[in-house]
């Protein structure tokens, strides 16, 4: 392993993480969404790195998240605590049965799955209006109060969130350093001979979509505070695509990898935008480059930057991973 | 209890119209070393996918000590105690020689390994066993390496070592001895001669030599049938 990848060398990178992004920007709502997109991306991870399940299905956990939040608060006052909780368990449950329906079918079936279920959602969404607001989403989200005192602040929200993200960051460490993670490893990397040794890898598979649709509602529902509103937007296709680009461009490797993935995504979204408004071109092109130069993304250069100052001998090099 | 270990009855399998596999009677004495030869693509490997599970039969029962597990799911069938090697070797070929193995010794109680709090330290026999079977195989050296790194020697130790580490009761070695030099072929003989003592041991072997040496009983197959 590298000496990056250890659980406690990841945690502490993200607490890192937690206490610099404030002093570098003055936007707390950016601050805040990155740390709401590293926790999703770290879940998206879970599947495409861990897993090898290369998931579209992203955005509908996300969008359950958001309108589950949005509909608890908008219309019932739900407090905040349960409402996280239980975007949580939603989220989790519909991950169980797309996942459950998805991984019948392997390789390009199975993605096909997955961005099926990702439009049937959308559609679910847009067509329920009377639930979900339609294309106008809900409205007037508010964010959580703490003790009596209302965090409408940005950056007295961004201190919920991180201590969410920690929290959800721990976990996932977790979950990745357990016999579990390691199973899902295994699976990845040799399906037949995991099923061969007794592993009921279906199951394996549904588990790691139900934790990963978890977080990434969970996620969902502090995005629904963070921006006050409920949007379409949060289950559309398009997410899934934005989740699964932070992913890759993170790298699959390692978690922390997934943090600086969602941070230079909408870091660097957020300064090309402002220089120009068909910004999104030039980031077509960073994407292009990443996939072209960084095979491993950014946390294979974190690695090799880290190798070639502190280490100065080539670590065994690993054959290049393949989704 | 019988002395029949594993026994088929008409066992048939199919690759959509092609019969790979028809009429197959066999039954597997226990601890005892049973070879099965046969030309290539005489139907011995989809054989051992039968018996183990991948593929489905078509025709016919496979009982394990008497119980119909014609059914049962290759998963299952590892936990009744049925562990095989391949032919071509099948690893993790990124994880390390002892986390193969301890994947293999897991594999056996993988209820465990679905709580995403637990450990896999935590499983200290499946490190016990991962070690017993590194120490057999005198492979301590390379514990720590990756497996895909190892030589085609050790790997395909490494591959018959798998099997070791699910305890089974029946273990199928599908050419342990393919690509081997002549030192590994001795050890390797050894160690299924070892194996039979204790275990139920299938065997499919192209060399006859050590077939002729190590066998308790040899069954022939051609063209998916049983010959002899
Ligand atoms: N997945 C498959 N789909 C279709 N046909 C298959 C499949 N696997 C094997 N076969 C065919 O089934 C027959 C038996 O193959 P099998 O691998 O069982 O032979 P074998 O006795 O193990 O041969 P070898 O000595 O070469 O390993 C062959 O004709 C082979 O081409
Ligand atoms: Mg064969």
């Amino acid at each position: 392993m590298h000496p990056l990848d250890k659980p406690a060398v990841q945690f502490g990178l993200a607490v890192l993480t937690v206490a610099v992004l404030p002093l570098f920007l003055t936007s707390g709502i950016l601050a805040t969404e990155i740390l709401i997109f590293a926790m999703v991306v770290a879940a998206c991870n879970l599947l495409l790195g861990y897993t090898g399940l290369l998931s579209f299905g992203q955005g509908i956990f996300f969008g359950v998240g958001t309108y589950a939040a949005g509909i608890c608060l908008t219309r019932w006052q739900v407090p905040v605590p349960l409402v996280l909780a239980g975007s949580a368990i939603l989220g989790a449950a519909i991950a169980t049965l797309v996942g459950w329906l998805s991984i019948r079918r392997q390789g390009v079936y199975f993605v096909m799955l997955t961005l099926a279920f990702s439009q049937l959602f959308y559609f679910m969404a847009y067509t329920f209006s009377g639930i979900t607001g339609g294309d106008n989403g809900l409205l007037g989200v508010p964010r959580p109060s703490l003790g009596g005192a209302e965090l409408n602040a940005p950056w007295s929200y961004y201190t919920y969130v991180a201590v969410c993200f920690l929290a959800i960051f721990a976990i996932l460490v977790m979950v990745t350093q357990s016999t579990f993670g390691r199973t899902l490893i295994a699976i990845r990397e040799n399906e037949g001979r995991a099923a061969a040794i007794g592993f009921p890898t279906r199951l394996f598979k549904i588990e790691a979509f139900a934790i990963s649709g978890a977080v990434t509602a969970f996620g969902g529902a502090l995005h629904a505070m963070l921006i006050g509103v409920a949007p379409l937007s949060n289950i559309e296709h398009h997410t899934s695509e934005l989740i699964l680009i932070m992913t890759i461009i993170g790298g699959s490797s390692s978690l922390f990898g997934s943090v600086l993935g969602a941070g230079f995504y909408l870091l660097l979204a957020d300064a090309l935008s402002a220089v120009w408004p068909r910004w999104l071109l030039l980031l077509g092109l960073v994407l292009v480059a990443v996939a072209l130069f960084l095979q491993r993304g950014l946390w294979g250069l974190v690695e090799r930057l880290y190798d070639a100052v502190l280490r100065r001998e080539p670590s065994p090099t690993k054959p290049a991973e393949e989704h | 209890m019988t002395d029949i270990a594993l026994q088929t009855r008409g066992l048939g399998v199919k690759y959509g119209s092609f019969n790979a596999l028809a009429d197959v009677d066999l039954a597997i004495r226990r601890n005892s070393v049973h070879s099965i030869i046969g030309p290539n693509g005489a139907g011995k490997t989809t054989l051992f996918h039968a018996l183990t599970g991948r593929v489905r039969a078509s025709a016919g029962r496979i009982e394990l000590d008497g119980q119909d597990i014609t059914t049962t799911s290759d998963d299952d069938r590892v936990r009744l105690g049925i562990a095989r090697s391949f032919q071509v070797t099948s690893l993790f070929p990124n994880l390390t020689l002892r986390e193969n193995l301890r994947l293999a010794a897991q594999g056996r109680t993988p209820w465990q390994a679905l709580a995403p709090w637990r450990r896999a330290e935590s499983n200290t026999s499946a490190l016990a066993i991962a070690d017993e079977v590194i120490s057999r195989l005198e492979l301590g050296a390379v514990a720590g390496r990756i497996a895909g790194e190892l030589s085609h020697g050790q790997q395909r130790r490494l591959e018959v070592g798998m099997a070791i580490a699910a305890r089974p009761r029946v273990i199928l070695l599908d050419e342990p001895t393919s690509g081997m030099g002549i030192d590994d072929i001795e050890a390797m003989k050894e160690l299924i001669r070892d194996l039979g003592r204790d275990h139920t041991v299938l065997f499919i072997e192209h060399n006859m030599g050590i077939v002729m040496n190590i066998s308790d009983m040899v069954t022939v197959m051609r063209l998916g049938r049983k010959l002899v």
